[in-house]
């Protein structure tokens, strides 16, 4: 049973990362990035790379952050800063671009088939209470989720930078009247995400695949989480996650994985149905 | 146009896109001294308010600023320059608290902590509501809270001009005193310039030194607020009658 | 695309045959093509691939395209085709007439059942939720046993019967070509229909469509669940093709694909469909020698044609041609002071408003206390007060875009209190916005979107141009000729409606009113912003709807404007009524001065405590003002 939870936690762990990458620049400039998820599967694809080549895992760090940055700030100069108030959800066609491209570059140097990451502490198993193994690198990933989901919680609820991005989302010219940039803001943090993409894929690898397929089922995850959680609470995008990698572990471990996504499914769709803001979101206020 | 004047407005012409809202506008607004822009619905005082916030581009003319020229400068950089806009309908950040509002008004002027908590307890004391609901969400106070929030935030920066757009809208004409009294006090004891719109005539002319009337985007009249007959060429602005049959 | 789609609207007119018989031509030709030898085999199985793609990608336009909602999940609507086409004709009867319907219905269905919990939020959820429903196929399949074959697939599907006669190769073809013709010409008539530009209207502004009568969520559910039944039937054209279907046919990659191909011909476009998925399906993507490098030329092409070319191929070739027009020297119409000599419209079913206790608070601020009046037919009634008195909330209240906390709203007979807005407008109550909400289309079909609430001819009508449709478009004509005549804008009526001047739009927002036929009209400051001139248009205008019989509200800061148009003033202050009463009794009104023009500062003539009031003002249009 335990097994279960933690390996439910660790895939969890995921999707509230993943759901944490949508918040981020959804609460800064108001845009949904479809292809985060694609930033940690073509993260882990880089990690396995570098891997072989023998890097040292702080190097592997430091070319993630690098790469991530670059790519966030290229999908943000061509795909979204150009369509940035057209309103007719044209970021929607172009983000699903953008991870399509990625997961294109990422086959011309690999085949579709899975890869096994290997965790750079070692990929230990350790006996769980109740039966089982777990790895190491799946406890390390369940920390580093809620780590990431407390930090940017606390980032834009207690410091002045993450202050200043709430406000200038919410009201652009009063922002500036007081001395905010908001286009440097959403630049900004978009790039963050990107750092935050890559640099999470060497935790997530290792409990998952790199497989170039999944970088769109974890986008499409990430927003159920979003519709548990409620778009824009951080808090919500990790108590979303944990629930969904639960409640997914225990239908595959009971039932049958067969019926892991149309629970999944079923799950989203009573959300949508019966509470649209997720259990943390904002009351939107009436606007017409 | 003198020397020394906090913001002079040189035949700007401006508006939203290609619609031109204002144009030709000329005033001057003096050190520790209070100018009301005044006209009716439409006529173009918050274009002009803006413009001068730098919120809108200007299409010709110029701003001068304390004796620097503003006019490409960007809206973000005002507020260092010392500026203080209080917009129409008290836009506070709803959604964030009180206290919240307030370290926004000190946004990167590069204030030590010791100095922003103090500025931020000179707000409390000049406005002590704002003090007892310092962990409120902005969005619930009612419109004179947030009126004053509004502008205590604007002051946290020690402007030089202040500019506040009808600061009376919608609130109890007791609130409303309390606000001209504070506008007249920062004119009196701290030598503050004040750009002040407002829709109700009667309120503006009992607090401003001179006063500038907007009709239809253009300027039809500057006086002293004390100008013998200012209270007709207001009333006209404000009621005329369109031509009628 | 604003500007094209009004070029094409605009475009010298073809005569009326022209259309009908292209259509008939080309789908001859194709129809005979392979007896006449001009395609073989292997390009007919090309020419069903890009009909196929044809259809699903037509689903996808008018549910991206014309409703403004991003769907995925045309895999899934094929899947659910195909399979239940598979299931049937293996096990029940194999007749292509029978699956047709039975995918159509099983389409319906499933847009139906998914589009409802998506819709009601739109945007990225309903993307989510339908790019889920591709990942659910195998998973279905799976559940389903044996009777659906499972991963590896559905094989020994028969080859198509209709009606006991086999088809064989140039039978299926031929129905391919013919299905795929009769559904274009359906999707055109519907693109091109009021519908069309109600779905328009429901894209750029929702607002402006609850107000003209559109319940936003109804259209929207409509042209979701629409935009499966190409897809389904398409899946049961596929099944039958090959005689086997697998769930690794239905996947992301080919929602991707489909979505590349719909934004490569043009998301509103008709015949920019059949472009897209031609290219698509020839393109050098579908070799397998261009594999490797598919997913990257998909990926940058959503990228670049999202961000350059919008409008697809379709989009560029007609902005093309409305550029070099222009060049050519046709400048948009420049509007010419037209009075009218005098402005009098047919009689107006105006009813009696009774507005009664009506309270309403934003968070803790109470912008309406207890105020209650009335306006009869043939009367003008003026709601004055300063800023944050709480007009604008009244007449959002009224019309249905805020519900109030107490109070009633009675018009004529009918209870309106807490009614939808779109039924309420149905119900006849029309009304002007601060700023002009102008959707992009001609003017005449601008104001035409004012009937569509209440004239209504359904999908299938539509479609079909049954004598419904026809007589609800000639109706539509002949009041919106006649509104436009009146109100001076005929001159102007072919011109794009957001090329407009401020006045000509307010003007049109009040032609829209009229065309409408209503019981009530609510005028939100028509006069601001507007020169004298333009002004005592609008109020020749308003004064011709009184003598109809109309019933009018009207907001407005312009007290001289005011006092020569309405019958009864009601003066506003920080949410109560002050005042009412004739203008003359106003204009003396001590009071009324009072709180208009201000109370000098120091003097606090109040000695009851007033609760401090605030007001949202800010009525959020389309534009966020």
């Amino acid at each position: 049973m335990l097994v279960t939870l933690i390996s439910g936690l660790a895939t969890g762990s995921i999707y509230t990362i993943v759901a944490v990458g949508y918040n981020l620049t959804w609460l800064t400039a108001k845009v949904v990035n479809f292809a985060f998820a694609m930033f940690i599967v073509t993260g882990m694809y880089f990690t396995v790379w570098m891997y072989s080549l023998g890097f040292h895992p702080l190097a592997i760090f430091a070319v993630l952050i690098i790469v991530g940055a670059l790519i966030a700030l290229i999908e943000y100069y061509v795909a979204i800063r150009p369509i940035a108030n057209r309103g007719d959800h044209a970021e929607l066609v172009t983000t699903v671009g953008v991870t399509t491209a990625l997961q294109g570059i990422i086959l011309l140097f690999n085949t579709s088939e899975a890869i096994r990451v290997p965790f750079f502490a070692g990929d230990t198993l350790i006996d769980v209470f109740g039966g089982g193994r777990t790895s190491v690198a799946s406890i390390v990933l369940i920390i580093v989720a809620v780590v990431i989901a407390i930090g940017t919680h606390l980032w834009s609820t207690r410091t002045r930078s993450g202050l200043a991005a709430l406000a200038q989302s919410e009201d652009r010219n009063a922002a500036l009247i007081l001395g905010v940039r908001p286009a440097r803001t959403a630049f900004l943090v978009f790039v963050l995400s990107g750092v935050l993409g890559f640099a999470v894929a060497p935790f997530v690898g290792p409990v998952t695949f790199a497989i170039v397929t999944i970088g769109a089922v974890l986008a499409i995850k990430g927003f159920v989480v979003l519709a548990i959680g409620g778009l824009g609470s951080q808090f919500g995008a990790l108590i979303g996650g944990l629930l969904l990698g639960v409640i997914e572990a225990f239908v595959i471990r009971f039932a049958d994985a067969t019926y892991q996504n149309p629970v999944v499914y079923l799950v989203f769709i009573l959300f949508l149905l019966l509470r649209p803001q997720g259990l943390f979101g904002a009351n939107r206020e009436r606007t017409v | 146009m003198s020397v020394g004047n906090i913001l002079e407005v040189n035949g700007v012409t401006s508006g939203y896109g290609d619609l031109t809202v204002i144009r030709d506008v000329s005033f001057t607004v003096a050190p520790a001294s209070i100018t009301a822009v005044l006209g009716r619905n439409g006529a173009g005082k918050t274009t002009t308010l803006n413009t001068v916030a730098g919120l809108l581009p200007i299409k010709s003319g110029s701003v001068v600023f304390d004796a620097a020229p503003i006019t490409s400068s960007p809206a973000y950089a005002r507020r260092r320059l010392g500026f203080g806009y209080v917009q129409e309908n008290k836009r506070v950040f709803k959604q964030r608290s009180v206290e919240e509002n307030l370290i926004l008004g000190m946004y990167r002027l590069g204030l030590k902590r010791a100095e922003e908590r103090s500025r931020i307890e000179e707000s409390y004391e000049r406005f002590p509501i704002l003090g007892e609901k310092r962990k409120q969400v902005a969005g619930f106070l009612s419109g004179g809270q947030q009126q004053m929030l509004a502008i205590a935030q604007a002051l946290l920066n020690r402007p030089k001009l202040l500019m506040l757009d009808e600061p009376s809208t919608g609130l109890a004409p007791s609130i409303v005193s309390e606000v001209m009294e504070t506008v007249r006090s920062l004119r009196d004891d701290e030598g503050l310039a004040v750009l002040l719109i407002e829709q109700a005539v009667e309120t503006a002319l009992g607090v401003a030194d001179s006063v500038v009337v907007l009709d239809v985007g253009r300027v039809i009249h500057t006086a002293p607020a004390d100008e013998p007959g200012l209270r007709e060429v207001i009333e006209n602005a404000y009621m005329a009658a369109p031509a009628d049959d | 695309m604003t500007r094209t789609e009004t070029a094409i609207a605009n475009r010298r007119r073809l005569p009326g045959w022209i259309l009908p018989a292209g259509w008939i031509v080309v789908t001859a030709f194709l129809l005979l093509a392979p007896s006449l030898g001009l395609v073989n085999a292997s390009a007919m199985r090309q020419i069903i691939l890009i009909a196929l793609l044809c259809l699903i990608v037509s689903g996808l336009n008018l549910s991206f395209g014309f409703a403004g909602e991003l769907s995925f999940a045309a895999p899934a609507m094929y899947a659910a085709g195909a399979y239940a086409t598979g299931w049937i004709s293996i096990n029940l009867i194999n007749d292509l007439a029978v699956s047709l319907v039975v995918s159509a219905l099983v389409g319906l269905l499933l847009g139906l059942v998914s589009g409802i919990p998506g819709l009601r939020i739109g945007g990225w959820m309903l993307a989510t939720s339908s790019f889920f429903l591709v990942l659910l196929v195998p998973d279905v399949v799976n559940m389903a046993g044996a009777s659906l074959g499972g991963h590896t697939g559905l094989p020994g599907i028969p080859r198509p019967e209709l009606f006991g006669i086999e088809l064989g190769d140039l039978g299926l073809y031929a129905a391919v070509v013919v299905i795929t013709s009769i559904w274009f010409i359906f999707y055109r008539n519907l693109a091109l229909s009021r519908t069309g530009r109600a779905l328009t209207v429901l894209r750029q502004s929702p607002v402006l469509a609850s107000s003209v009568g559109i319940s936003v969520y109804g259209l929207k559910l409509k042209a979701y669940s629409l935009a499966a039944l190409p897809a389904s039937i398409a899946g049961t054209l596929f099944a039958y093709l090959d005689g086997f279907i697998a769930p690794e046919f239905f996947g992301l990659n080919f929602a991707i694909a489909i979505l590349a191909a719909a934004v490569l011909g043009g998301k509103r476009s008709i015949y920019g469909v059949f472009i897209g998925a031609a290219i698509m399906q020839l393109g050098p993507m579908r070799t397998s020698a261009f594999g490797d490098y598919a997913f990257i030329a998909y990926g940058l092409l959503l990228v670049i044609v999202g961000v350059l070319l919008p409008g697809g191929i379709a989009g560029g070739y007609h902005e093309l041609k409305v550029r070099l027009g222009r060049r050519k020297g046709r400048e948009t119409v420049r509007r010419e002071s037209n009075r009218v000599a005098r402005v009098e419209f047919p009689p107006m079913p105006g009813k009696r408003l009774t507005v009664s206790g009506i309270s309403k608070s934003f968070g803790g601020n109470a912008a309406l206390t207890d105020v209650s009046f009335e306006a009869k037919p043939g009367e003008v009634v003026a709601l004055i007060g300063p800023n944050g008195s709480g007009k604008t909330t009244m007449l959002n209240i009224v019309s249905g875009f805020y519900r109030a906390d107490s109070g009633s709203i009675v018009l004529g007979d009918d209870d309106v209190t807490g009614k939808a807005t779109h039924r309420i407008a149905q119900m006849g109550v029309v009304r002007t916005f601060q700023t002009p909400i102008v959707p992009e289309m001609t003017v005449s079909e601008a104001v035409a979107t004012a009937r569509f609430g209440k004239d209504r001819a359904s999908i299938v009508e539509t479609m079909m141009r049954l004598p419904r449709y026809r007589q609800a478009v000639r109706r539509d004509e002949e009041k919106t000729s006649a509104v436009l005549a009146m109100t001076g804008l005929a001159d102007v009526a072919n011109a794009d409606a957001t090329s407009l001047p401020l006045g000509t739009r307010r003007v049109l927002e009040l032609a829209r009113a009229i065309a409408a036929d209503p019981s009530l009209v609510l005028l939100d400051e028509i006069a601001s912003g507007l020169d004298e001139e333009e002004i005592t248009a609008l109020a020749e205008v308003v004064h011709a709807i009184r003598a109809a019989g109309g019933t009018v509200l009207l907001v407005e800061h312009n007290f001289a404007l005011v006092r020569s148009l309405a019958d009864r003033i009601v003066v506003l202050s920080q949410g109560s009524l002050v005042a009412q009463g004739t203008p003359d009794e106003i204009a003396s009104h001590p009071e009324v001065l009072r709180h208009y023009l201000g109370a000098p500062t120091g003097i606090d003539s109040d000695d009851t405590i007033v609760d401090e009031v605030d007001a949202s003002e800010h009525f959020i249009t389309g534009d966020g003002k």
